[in-house]
């Protein structure tokens, strides 16, 4: 297992490589360039926009930047961002942990509540519960996310008032401590996460419904039954915990959308997100910001792709490497 | 599992009740602008968005601003004097002036401002403010020991002299830059980039300073104590607040943001019309939507006559009409025949009467083709020496405007002249490579594009870079190609000429050649409108005037009834 691992790991490197290079090519390949995007149409004289282009080192070929970019990155300088005139480091550090707050949470509650309500309804399948749960995935899949994050948004902020219509914190609004910092930013979290959460619920508990209703078909889950265990033992103990195998692939398949965030959703409860950082980066092309945050991205697909198929061996005895 | 759930929903409704009554508004006085964001940059020298430029003015203070009337009036200085040449403007600064830090600001610190964009190493917006200084080339010239400016002479602690290296009435503008404290902003000569990690921290004489910053969400300011003119302002504190445009009318209805800036939907203006706690104040954009036409040699648009054709032939008002007039009557625009600010002093009647009006004439348009030689061919598209009248225009994709105007275009820049509009459409950024950046190597690719123009000032001189000569190269302002040698020199002498007033003639002189010439065709210039609560006094929002210009007059109500 070790070897195996330690083969998988290795073999990350020139994968790795090879991304950052199609990667750099596509975002320089893209028309336009960052003085020119900084600048639009502004004035300035011929030796400042000289400047400009030398300081970014863009006036030598793609290749030489791409080597400069890549010796510079494993020595742990991932470059300055001229729109935000901060160290690209920073940026994403204080914005995607704001992401990532939003994202865990609703990872957190997708899961506690797919895992029951997919067991329950493969436990009783075709039943009211299962019928009006099969009814409200696939609304959850088919609604747009903007749309219900609208509704959400007039219903509770606008009509009711109870939730806050948008932002991570109120405005203007001076906490007195980290823990009044929190309950805030908590409060302000309820309506963006629940439309996360919403969305992943509604293709979790599919996935944990036909996973427990290939299981519940087995031989050994007739045994158990015949053998007079109880109900809830057989489903907890035997049925789910191979059912659960699939899902435990799909955690590490997530990992990496944790740390992202969802432009849309982000823009209309603005979210102090990475999500829309990295799309105006994009118009904008801000290429040390893109360049290390799609990185970044692919690192960690890598990763949890990775963890996923050990994961999978840990617990499927079936599986050696 | 239900009694769990019951038990979870309820939790969060008492939560959600006894939390909301936690974190209302505090204080009464508290502004709260809505935006659609800042940079997080409030410092002059590298913010590019003009959200963050409304806190740059509360926390910063020049020596000169402007007035509603758009004339310089003195702000940290008391009064200025010009120089017979009228090269030399001297200032001479208030009685005990402070940063809000409470250290004294001194002449030393407004050198110092100009010594900061004038850094060989500066890669800001703002190097026009100082490249007309006298001993710019020298002081700002990479590897330069220099400490100081010929140009900035720092005269006693509170009187400074700039000398310009060219008499031009534009040279006043120059100098109103926010002070900035030279012990605060520290760098060395050819590092001012190191004053970027104090971009969230500003520190500055303006009549506020930063209270809190929250990244991509808010900005809070209080008044400054140690402002020279603390007792004229009114409102204690100002927060700009991000919104999302679906609901910013939201936010504004339930109070929780006093003013929207700017607003440029129909919808937004009638639903605050609607609102008895709502007022609009509407105002002229200083800008507008333009076609440029493409006057190089190698261009279907080179000729005069077809540019002045194609202007006779589009349909202006039928484009306000259904572009910019909502269902209820709200007009969102208006055209106009000249290519610069509306707002400005030079936008007089009499200018307007001098000037080409291109108001739709269809048989005039035609007219003018005929007698230049482009004659219909079999297929009804006019050729002249063997080249036909197809005209190449370069569009972005699902843009709200180009979406309606496109076929309309079709329509008016084809079968109605004998003409045919071939569109090409791409992203903002591949358009600005296409007529400024690689605009030499490209320019035989477009005939036409469409963008819009925002100018920041009420001077027509600001308008003389786009049909210079000698900007007619890569990332050069002139995206229209035109070279006319007559204009380059008219504009050049306009300039000279001090006194407003007098400049007026210059320019009537001007745009009645420019408009003969018609490399611009004015699409729309939008009326925007600032939305706001009533309880908002005092506001008089201009183009070029916004609500932080006038802070000193405003007055927030305070809420009628606790909610």
């Amino acid at each position: 297992m070790a070897k195996y691992l330690l083969k998988r790991l290795l073999n990350l490197i020139p994968v790795i490589l090879i991304i950052s290079l199609i990667l750099f090519m596509i975002l320089k390949l893209m028309p336009g360039d960052t003085v020119s995007a900084y600048l639009g149409q502004r004035k300035v004289t011929e030796e400042q926009r000289q400047m400009m282009i030398q300081n970014l080192g863009l006036d030598q070929p793609i290749f030489v930047q791409y080597v400069k970019w890549l010796w510079q990155s494993l020595q742990g300088n991932l470059g300055e961002s001229l729109i935000h005139r901060k160290p690209v480091v920073e940026i994403m550090g204080s914005f995607i942990w704001n992401s990532f707050m939003l994202n865990i949470v609703a990872f957190i509650a997708a899961f506690a509540v797919s895992i029951p309500v997919g067991i329950k309804s493969a436990v009783k399948k075709y039943s009211l519960y299962d019928n009006a749960w099969n009814v409200f995935s696939l609304m959850g899949i088919s609604l747009p996310s903007f749309f219900f994050g609208l509704l959400l948004i007039f219903g509770f902020g606008v009509f009711l008032q109870i939730f806050p219509l948008n932002g991570m914190v109120t405005a203007g609004y001076l906490h007195a401590n980290g823990f009044e910092r929190a309950l805030d930013i908590l409060w302000h979290m309820v309506l963006p996460a629940t439309v996360l959460m919403i969305i992943d619920v509604a293709s979790l508990t599919k996935y944990m419904r036909n996973s427990m209703l290939e299981v519940i078909k087995q031989d050994y889950v007739r045994t158990a039954k015949a053998k007079g265990l109880k109900d809830k033992v057989v489903i907890y103990r035997h049925a789910f915990r191979n059912a659960m195998l699939p899902l435990v692939t799909l955690l590490g398949l997530y990992i990496p959308g944790l740390f992202s965030g969802a432009v849309i959703l982000e823009t209309i409860f603005i979210w102090p997100g990475i999500g829309r950082v990295l799309f105006e980066a994009i118009t904008r092309r801000d290429y040390m910001l893109l360049m290390a945050s799609n990185m970044m991205f692919a690192v960690l697909l890598l990763i949890g792709n990775l963890l996923a198929d050990i994961g999978y061996a840990m617990v499927d005895p079936r599986i050696k490497y | 599992m239900k009694r769990t759930a019951i038990l979870l929903v309820s939790i969060m409704l008492v939560a959600s009740m006894i939390l909301s009554g936690c974190f209302a508004k505090q204080q009464p006085q508290t502004l709260t602008v809505g935006c659609e964001g800042t940079d997080g940059i409030f410092n002059q020298n590298y913010t590019n968005s003009s959200y963050s430029t409304w806190a740059i003015n509360l926390l910063f203070e020049g020596l000169i601003m402007l007035d509603k009337t758009g004339t310089y009036v003195p702000a940290a200085a008391k009064e200025w004097k010009v120089s017979e040449d009228g090269l030399t403007y001297t200032f001479t600064l208030r009685d005990n002036l402070q940063f809000s830090d409470g250290k004294p600001l001194t002449a030393e610190d407004v050198e110092y401002t100009y010594l900061m964009v004038a850094d060989p190493k500066y890669d800001g917006m703002l190097v026009d403010n100082v490249v007309d200084f006298k001993g710019f080339a020298e002081y700002s010239a990479e590897g330069s020991t220099l400490t100081a400016m010929e140009g900035i002479k720092v005269i006693d602690k509170k009187t400074i002299a700039f000398t310009f290296a060219e008499k031009k009435r534009t040279n006043l503008a120059k100098l109103g830059l926010g002070i900035m404290p030279k012990h605060y902003y520290v760098f060395e000569k050819g590092n001012v980039a190191a004053t970027a990690s104090l971009n969230d921290k500003p520190l500055g004489a303006g009549p506020y300073m930063i209270e809190k910053y929250e990244p991509n969400q808010y900005i809070s300011m209080v008044k400054n104590p140690k402002y020279w003119d603390a007792k004229a302002i009114k409102i204690d504190r100002v927060v700009i607040k991000s919104v999302d445009s679906a609901t910013e009318m939201d936010e504004l209805q339930t109070g929780k943001i006093d003013l929207i800036p700017g607003s440029v939907e129909a919808d937004k203006r009638d639903t605050a019309r609607n609102d008895a706690n709502l007022a609009v104040y509407e105002f002229p954009r200083s800008g507008f939507g333009y076609i440029n036409f493409n006057c190089s040699e190698v261009a279907a648009t080179h000729e005069k006559e077809v540019r002045q054709a194609l202007s006779y032939a589009f349909q202006g008002e039928a484009v306000i009409d259904t572009l910019f007039t909502s269902e209820t009557g709200t007009k969102l625009a208006k055209t106009q025949s000249v290519p610069f600010s509306q707002v400005s002093w030079a936008f007089t009647d009499e200018l307007l009467k001098e000037v080409t009006s291109y108001t739709y004439d269809l048989a005039k348009a035609n007219k003018i083709l005929d007698d230049a030689g482009w004659a219909k061919g079999a297929d009804g598209i006019r050729e002249k020496n063997g080249k036909k009248l197809i005209i190449k225009m370069a569009a972005m994709p699902e843009h709200p405007i180009l979406d309606s105007l496109v076929p309309l275009l079709q329509k008016w820049w084809g079968e109605d002249i004998g003409a045919k509009l071939e569109v090409e459409y791409m992203e903002f950024n591949a358009i600005l490579d296409y007529i400024s950046t690689n605009a030499d190597t490209n320019e035989d690719k477009w005939d036409c594009f469409f963008l819009a123009n925002t100018f920041p000032s009420a001077d027509p001189d600001s308008v003389r870079t786009s049909y210079a000569s000698d900007e007619i190269k890569n990332n050069g302002q002139n995206t229209n190609r035109l070279k006319n040698e007559e204009l380059d020199a008219m504009f050049k002498e306009a300039v000279k000429i001090i006194d407003q007033e007098a400049a007026k003639k210059a320019y009537i002189d001007i745009f009645k050649l420019l408009t003969e010439e018609n490399p611009t065709l004015v699409v729309y210039a939008n009326v925007y409108a600032d939305l706001a609560s009533k309880r908002l006094k005092g506001h008089e929002p201009g183009p070029l005037f916004s609500w932080e210009l006038n802070i000193k007059n405003l007055t927030l109500e305070p809420v009628a009834d606790a909610k």
